[in-house]
């Protein structure tokens, strides 16, 4: 018997509000509309305003990747100045990139827990998210929104007490997720409800032009990190990726990641501390103002952040563009869903690690 | 930054040639340059190949048809949505109901009306901080 | 599987892992952003921090020696903190505690 399901955008197991109409075939969904915007804000009009004041508004986009978009942002009106940010600058700025994509992603693992129905899991997995919570509360002064970055460098250093707490919460939490890992990739049911559902192949994963993990579980060694900025090329960084495709692979992709993360903030501390202390920030003369525009890509937890900025010379920007990785990964559900079971959806969409006010702005 | 200028109707034969080439789209931005005594529109697409990157730059003055580019790329559906929703661009066989609900006074708030006075359609946020943004 | 078991196990004795707020304040970290305070006599009302504030929640008047933030509508970022020329702006690591009513922080010099 066919059936239309509206789903959302309020709804227990949506992590985010957007809208899905479902053609059901009996228990098994046929096909799908999407519908977001649940989020608008407007927030690309407010952009035009003085660029300095825009570094604050960015990381508002969203609460979980917001160090990104300041850094994104900030690494296109650099490029437009023609600014040499100083290297202490770009070692801290990758390391507040490595551990927001660390808590954004221990975030999402608990979602999943949650939406497999195994709520203690989500539970451990939040507590443990807490840990580098604090530890960023630490380092930029607040939990989220850090305002951290500004054209030209960043606003805080990481002196040697937070360089040694930072340590600390990194071997605990890599301690912590070994564990929490171990049940996610080796158990039974787990296994059952995840592998083979939800599949997405390589070829629609290029055709859709998906980024991040969810590409990267199909197949597609696609990471922007590649590219070679902050100073990425100096911690070996290597993309990870799987080939299933399906559920399962994306959630392993991320908790291969968080391992790499682990390594890599563990590295540009040793940086830290050996190359010693040194300017953060260049400065900036008032009357030096951005003219041009710039395409920048930067890898956010999610997947490929794009920001595009065009400036005219003065303060105010002329147009700032920001396309984020869900505004991508999210039109993948119409290929992924499609043959899968109606109680397979919120597992399915919490894989894709859906962000709506990134999306929506 | 360099683009390439291109014309509105070779477009969608370049989407299909650069689709060959094994390039993925990025994004479309659309911006607003209109002065008082003219409206002009420049609409980029971003390419990525790896490492390269490539952009087109397509001008328009925003009120003829414009193509769309959905059949070369399946992704470009959200973001020429919101080419027209933003800046009122009529793009071809898409609604533009993405973002703004049907409901919303504001229509096209990226898009700077000519003869209406800019004043009106600020945001004041240098002068009052009680008007919230419309 | 019986990593979690031997958790649920432990949580089931351990004390609370909240806090109850707002009768135990909540612990923040150090130099952490809390809420806006402001040295009072070294201000000079010059209206730099107002002009650099990306929320508009600085309101400074020369004219009557007045200066006024919305604590609401501040989003702790510190810009205003960057430009000031006396330095007398400055944060509380104590965030603002939940109230009853909004009001503004204000001095007059
Ligand atoms: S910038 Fe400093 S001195 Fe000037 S008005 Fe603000 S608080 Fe007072
Ligand atoms: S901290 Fe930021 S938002 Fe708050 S008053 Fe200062 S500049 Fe404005």
């Amino acid at each position: 018997m066919k059936t239309v399901i509206p789903f959302g955008p309020q709804h227990p197991v949506l992590p985010e509000p957007f809208h899905v109409k479902l053609h059901m075939e009996g228990e098994t969904i046929e096909g799908l509309d999407l519908q977001v915007g649940y989020c608008h804000r407007g927030l690309e009009r407010i952009f035009q305003t003085d660029y300095k004041k825009v570094t604050f508004l960015i990381e508002r986009i969203c609460g979980i990747c917001s160090f990104l978009h300041t850094l994104g942002y900030v690494r296109a009106v650099e490029e437009i100045m023609e600014l040499t940010v100083p290297r202490r600058a770009l070692i801290i700025r990758t390391i507040m990139a490595e551990l927001e994509r660390i808590h954004s992603h221990l975030l999402i693992i608990g979602l999943y827990g949650d939406a497999l129905g195994y709520e203690n899991y989500f539970m451990q997995s939040w507590r443990d998210r807490e840990l580098v919570m604090e530890l960023l509360e630490y380092i930029s002064g607040n939990r989220v929104n850090y305002a951290m970055n500004q054209v030209g460098g960043v606003r805080r250093d990481l002196d040697e007490d937070r360089v040694k707490a930072a340590h600390k919460a990194i071997d605990e939490l890599e301690k912590r997720t070994g564990d929490i890992s171990k049940v996610l990739l080796n158990d039974v049911s787990i296994k059952l409800r995840t592998q083979g559902i939800a599949k997405l192949s390589k070829e629609d994963a290029i055709a859709l032009g998906t980024v991040g993990p969810v590409a990267r579980a199909s197949g597609v060694a696609y990471d922007v990190r590649n590219t070679g900025y902050l100073i990425y090329p100096e911690l070996n960084f290597k993309p990870i990726w799987e080939t299933a495709g399906d559920n399962y692979a994306r959630m392993q992709v991320r908790i291969r990641e968080l391992f790499e993360s682990y390594r890599m903030v563990r590295e540009a501390l040793k940086l830290l501390e050996t190359e010693g202390s040194g300017e953060i920030m260049l400065a900036i003369k008032p009357n030096q103002r951005p003219n041009g525009q710039a395409f920048v890509r930067t890898e956010a937890p999610r997947g490929e952040c794009f920001h595009y900025v065009k400036a005219n010379g003065t303060p105010d920007l002329e147009r700032v563009r920001v396309r984020t990785p869900t505004y991508a990964n999210i039109y993948a559900l119409t290929k992924m869903l499609p043959g899968a079971d109606l109680a397979d959806l919120p597992v399915a969409v919490v894989t894709i690690d859906p962000c709506l006010s990134c999306t929506d702005r | 930054m360099r683009t390439e200028e291109t014309k509105k109707e070779n477009l969608v034969a370049q989407a299909y040639e650069m689709k060959k080439e094994g390039w993925r789209l990025v994004c479309i931005t659309g911006t607003d340059l209109s002065t008082d005594s003219e409206q002009k529109m420049e609409v980029l697409y971003h390419f990525a190949r790896e490492n390269e990157v490539r952009h087109l730059r397509v001008e328009t003055d925003g009120t003829e048809n414009y193509p769309s580019i959905l059949s070369a790329y399946a992704n470009a559906l959200f973001l020429e949505n919101e080419l027209k929703e933003m800046l009122g661009i009529p793009v071809d066989g898409i609604k533009g109901e993405l973002l703004l609900r049907l409901e919303d006074e504001v229509k096209a708030p990226l898009k700077r009306l000519r003869g209406v006075s800019y004043e009106t359609r600020e945001i004041k946020v240098e002068k009052n901080a009680e008007v919230a943004p419309q | 599987m019986l990593t979690m078991l031997k958790n649920a196990i432990l949580n089931l004795v351990k004390p609370s892992a909240t806090i109850n707020y707002p009768f135990t304040p909540i612990p923040s970290a150090k130099e952490a952003r809390g809420a806006l305070k402001i040295d009072g006599p070294l201000c000079i009302f010059c209206g730099l921090c107002s002009k650099a504030c990306p929320a508009q929640a600085i309101q400074v008047s020369r004219a009557d020696k007045h200066w006024e933030v919305d604590p609401y509508q501040c989003v702790n970022c510190g810009a205003c903190v960057d430009v000031c020329p006396k330095k007398c702006l400055g944060f509380e690591e104590k965030y603002t505690a939940a109230a009853q009513k909004k009001s503004n922080v204000e001095f007059n010099g």
